[in-house]
């Protein structure tokens, strides 16, 4: 047992970086619950407890969190249906194509949700649906009763499809480094092999299952465009995400009334199941050597064969990414050679055109949006690694009392509504212009860079958790008995043995940074215009345009990622053995 | 339940200790209740050296209009900067050409930014930064007549000195007596906003869905049954809001409802762009939307199946303006822009592609869209047309008016 002066010696610098990047969450988190007893501006006085009494009504409780849940719940159980496989088939398994496949996971997290809801609405509306009309014809019915649109259920699913890539990419680092010995041992016991996958390959991936299906969880009840696009902003199918937009502005977008209190007290009603759901977490986490399987001890990664079933595992891999890939993407593309978007039909074909491909530099701003873009990107990447493995670090690897209390914290921004979280810095900044005016802050890409950095922390630290788990204490002691100090140890050792959750934080974190647009638009200013602001505002101005950077972007990024993928050694992951040798 | 009567208690103390904190650092204090809140704001906020500062000259003897515009002038070439913007929806293309043609026409060397701007949601910011009495992100920034209304209301426009007399000198539409000054700036924008475009709320429809005759005829019969399912509108209120000083005998309540009863006959509540888009889809027969969308998805595709007609009762036009923000850095070239961006100079460079008409425009757009309401005979009413609408702007700024849009709003998604 080490002395306690070199037990906290040992996590000052992962404390102190940990408490850096809280001390800017609690600030924001203050602000944001010091909001909900305001009532307009916090530079205007006055107290109020309105927000909360408009929020808390009947509707509330009989129709918007049933709703909510069942949106929720329901995005759950698909992603988790087809992520769960999707990740043991392509990082488990013999299985062919699946640098490609992988790839394609990560295509489908920049194509817009939007889209896949658009190319839902073609496929099964009651009146434009392509599916519904062939299968009417097919059994001569007058309707068919299969949709998506004004039910809960239909938007779960849309989100549910979604949100695959996110808990996929959440499980694969961990599930890369599971110990065989233990499945060896599970064969010699006499386990089948699905009884080996379910009984002990699973459980032990657990942490990192719970951490990505409360993260499902909370992304699914706080997006806004699916469920408006699908029902919701009708008062149909009301949720928590469209309550609050239209909480936030009672008097609709152009009347510009506001109420960003109320966004705050939506993000208390977010917080409350989400603090639960994080507490059973934190419960699976407090016995973390249950699941720590990279051990010092001929650690290396093995692979399943599918044998005669390989063909099962491609058709279960093909048929999500035709649903989550190829149906949007064939409405983006669709699109983007269409004047105006209609449904496919011959006088349609004729007017199949490239036109909205000529001039798209120009018609998003240049090449300094194209700049700003990319050192978002990269500065939250880079940023979210860092201040995650950090954070990991003192709540998986320390026994400190406040560890819970910092996880809790890191996970807080996603209960909270990027809409409130950029409003409470936009107002931080103009207070900030006249308090310190030298360093520029407001309108500047490092407030949407702050902005995103806290915001993409809990997912971060969800994969940083749950790949920390997974490396024994041993490997630590063993170094230190040899007299590496701690950071070399964490340097040499640990990092390269989360390296491939590393490299997925960095990817999917840059994804995300790419696609959100409510914290970038409302932070803006007149130089720090980013790419997703861009194609935002040419949604709403010209269809076809936008799909057509949609497609260039799924083209470019594609590439990107098969680039990335090849670099880190043919699949993120590859060398872990190694690392875990020269460590050793 | 524990977590409900836990809740409390652990909140109510940080809860109480950091909203003062909070406060305190964040607190400045504001204007004092005053029922001409735009004409006192920027004073009581301590803006009153940006307020005419730029006239400032002009006080002691009134020059001529050239004089004045050359004093102008010559304090934008010392400020030697300017950041303006433009709508949102508008295409970044324009930007260059916009900026070229506005810095040759006052001969202005300064370095020009012009970005695409939502003021629903910019103009929470603007206000926020005027009452912390920050500098202003923009110099010159546009909106239409309730966000205007809302900036001006919260002291975020700064006053033009001598504006006839200016305007007079910049759009020669003005100078040679065609549009009276106060087409541009009258009422409660007086002095602060300036007109420079406006759409028309209206049905664009699917023929190949519904024919002419089948559409409704007013806004009350959105709410009847056959209507059902069969149309989209915004969930803004701008094709409701205006009724008040449209109808004699007016029942706030008795209108309410019947916004309702069209909210429950929705089939989706969608931005104005969006829905029209789903209407030449297919998927909906006719959309509330303005009349630029008709005209922009005609020049895309000509064969698109979309038209449209006007209600019979009245049909909301809706006014987008230019005003100088309260602190702007650089408010003299702010306030060139905000003029020259009403001239048919200005106009010339993005009508072309966006097909907004300006109301007292004398294009190709603006001859037809002014022939089109008067051969229809339909009803177009904005909100700086008379006393009464004026006053009903007014009105939807204090606390019942906009609890009345609120309910508005709600009424929209059938609630």
């Amino acid at each position: 047992m080490k002395p306690r002066s070199s037990a906290l010696r040992s996590v000052t610098i992962p404390l102190a970086c940990s408490w850096f990047i809280l001390s800017g969450i609690i600030v924001l988190l203050l602000f944001v619950f010091y909001m909900t007893f305001v009532p307009g501006l916090p530079t205007e006085p006055g107290f109020t407890l309105q927000h909360w009494a408009n929020v808390l009504s009947a509707r509330l409780m009989t129709r918007v969190i049933p709703n909510t849940a069942i949106v929720g719940f329901g995005a759950i159980l698909v992603s988790a249906s087809f992520a769960l496989p999707l990740a043991w088939l392509l990082n488990r398994t013999t299985l062919p194509f699946r640098n490609m496949f992988i790839t394609m996971m990560a295509l489908a997290a920049i194509i817009p949700g939007f889209i896949l809801a658009m190319g839902w609405i073609m496929l099964l509306d009651e009146r434009i649906g392509i599916l519904n009309t062939v299968i009417a014809a097919l059994f001569s019915l007058d309707s068919v009763p299969v949709g998506v649109k004004n039910n809960p259920f239909g938007i779960a699913w849309v989100i549910g499809l979604i949100l695959t890539p996110p808990i996929f990419f959440l499980i694969a680092g961990p599930m890369r480094a599971l110990d065989p010995a233990l499945e060896e041992a599970a064969g010699v016991a006499g386990f089948t092999q699905w009884k080996t996958i379910w009984r002990v390959s699973f459980p032990l991936v657990w942490p990192g299952i719970l951490g990505g299906l409360i993260y499902i969880f909370m992304t699914a009840v706080s997006l806004f465009e699916i469920p408006a696009l699908l029902g919701a902003a009708s008062g149909k199918v009301p949720v928590l995400a469209t309550e609050l937009f239209y909480a936030v502005r009672p008097g609709g977008p152009l009347t510009a009334t506001f109420a960003y209190g109320a966004a705050g007290v939506y993000g208390v009603l977010l917080a409350i199941p989400s603090l639960t759901a994080l507490y059973l977490y934190l419960r699976v986490l407090a016995r973390a050597e249950r699941y720590q399987v990279i051990t010092g001890k001929g650690y290396r990664p093995r692979e399943f064969s599918l044998g005669r079933f390989n063909w099962l595992g491609i058709a279960f891999v093909v048929a999500y990414l035709m649903l989550s890939v190829g149906l949007p993407l064939s409405v983006l593309v669709w699109a983007s050679l269409m004047p105006v978007l209609q449904v496919p039909s011959v006088e349609a074909f004729s007017k199949v055109s490239l036109g909205n491909y000529y001039g798209l530099l120009e018609t998003i701003g240049g090449f300094p949006v194209i700049r700003n873009t990319a050192l978002l990107m990269t500065s939250v990447s880079l940023l979210v690694c860092f201040f995650s493995f950090m954070v990991s670090w003192v709540v998986v690897r320390t026994q400190l009392r406040s560890r819970k209390l910092i996880d809790m914290l890191a996970m807080m921004p996603h209960a909270i509504p990027g809409l409130a979280f950029a409003f409470a810095l936009a107002m931080i900044g103009i207070l900030a212009s006249i308090w310190i005016p030298w360093p520029p802050v407001s309108g500047t890409i490092g407030i949407i860079v702050v902005a995103h950095v806290i915001n993409r922390l809990p997912y971060g630290t969800r994969i940083m958790n749950s790949a920390l788990v997974q490396v024994h204490h041993e490997l630590e002691e063993s170094a230190q008995v040899c007299g590496m100090k701690n950071i070399t140890i964490m340097r040499r050792i640990v990092f390269p043995l989360v390296k491939p959750s590393m490299i997925y934080v960095a990817i999917w974190t840059a994804m995300l940074s790419f696609q959100e647009v409510t914290m970038a638009l409302f932070l803006s200013g007149p130089h720090n215009h980013v790419l997703s602001v861009g194609i935002w505002e040419l949604w709403d101005r010209d269809l076809g345009k936008a799909a057509a950077w949609a497609v260039t972007m799924v083209a470019v990024t594609g590439a990107l990622m098969w680039v990335v993928l090849k670099l880190t050694g043919g699949r993120v992951g590859g060398h872990i053995g190694t690392w875990a040798r020269v460590a050793r | 339940m524990t977590h409900q009567s836990r809740g409390p208690r652990c909140y109510r103390p940080w809860g109480i200790i950091l909203g003062f904190l909070l406060l305190s650092v964040t607190y400045v204090p504001g204007p004092t209740s005053s029922p001409e809140p735009f004409s006192s704001a920027s004073a009581a906020l301590g803006f009153e050296p940006f307020a005419g500062a730029v006239m400032a000259a002009t006080t002691t003897t009134p020059p001529g209009g050239k004089e004045l515009l050359n004093e102008l002038i010559r304090k934008a070439k010392d400020e030697g900067e300017l950041v303006a913007t433009i709508q949102s929806t508008w295409s970044k293309t324009l930007i260059p050409p916009i900026v070229e043609a506005f810095k040759k026409r006052f001969g202005l060397n300064s370095n020009v930014t012009v970005a695409n701007v939502r003021p629903a949601e910019h103009f929470v910011v603007a206000i926020a930064e005027t009452q912390a009495r920050a500098p202003a992100t923009y110099d010159v920034v546009q909106g239409d007549d309730a966000e205007t209304m809302q900036l001006i209301g919260g002291g975020g426009t700064q006053k033009i000195d001598n504006w006839e007399t200016l305007l007079a000198e910049i759009n020669p539409l003005v100078r040679s007596g065609k549009v009276r000054p106060d087409r541009i700036n009258r009422g409660p924008f007086a002095q602060h906003a300036f007109l420079f475009m406006s759409n028309i709320k209206q049905i664009l429809y699917n023929p190949r869905l519904i024919s002419a005759q089948d559409l409704p005829r007013t806004h009350a019969e959105l709410g009847d049954p056959k209507y059902r399912g069969k149309f989209t509108q915004p969930p803004w209120t701008s094709h409701w809001e205006i009724a008040p000083a449209v109808f004699d005998n007016f029942d706030k309540e008795k209108w309410l409802e019947i916004v309702r009863r069209a909210g429950k006959n929705t089939g989706a509540v969608l931005g104005e762009s969006t829905g029209v888009q789903r209407v030449v889809l297919g998927e909906f027969a006719f959309a509330l939307a303005q009349d630029t969308y008709f005209r922009q998805i005609l020049l895309k595709d000509p064969k698109a199946s979309l038209a449209f007609k006007y209600f019979e009762d009245y049909n909301e036009r809706n006014g987008v303006y230019y005003s100088v923000r309260t602190g702007a850095r650089h408010p003299a070239a702010g306030t060139l822009f905000a003029l020259w961006m009403t001239t048919p100079e200005a106009q010339a460079i993005w009508q072309p592609s966006e097909l907004l008409a300006v109301p007292y425009g004398e294009s190709k757009i603006d001859r037809e869209q002014a022939l089109s309401i008067e051969k229809s005979g339909a009803k177009a009413v904005g909100f700086l047309d008379n006393e009464k609408t004026m006053d009903l702007l007014k009105w939807y700024r204090s606390e019942e008016g906009r609890k009345y849009l609120d309910a508005m709003t709600r009424a929209i998604r059938g609630e």
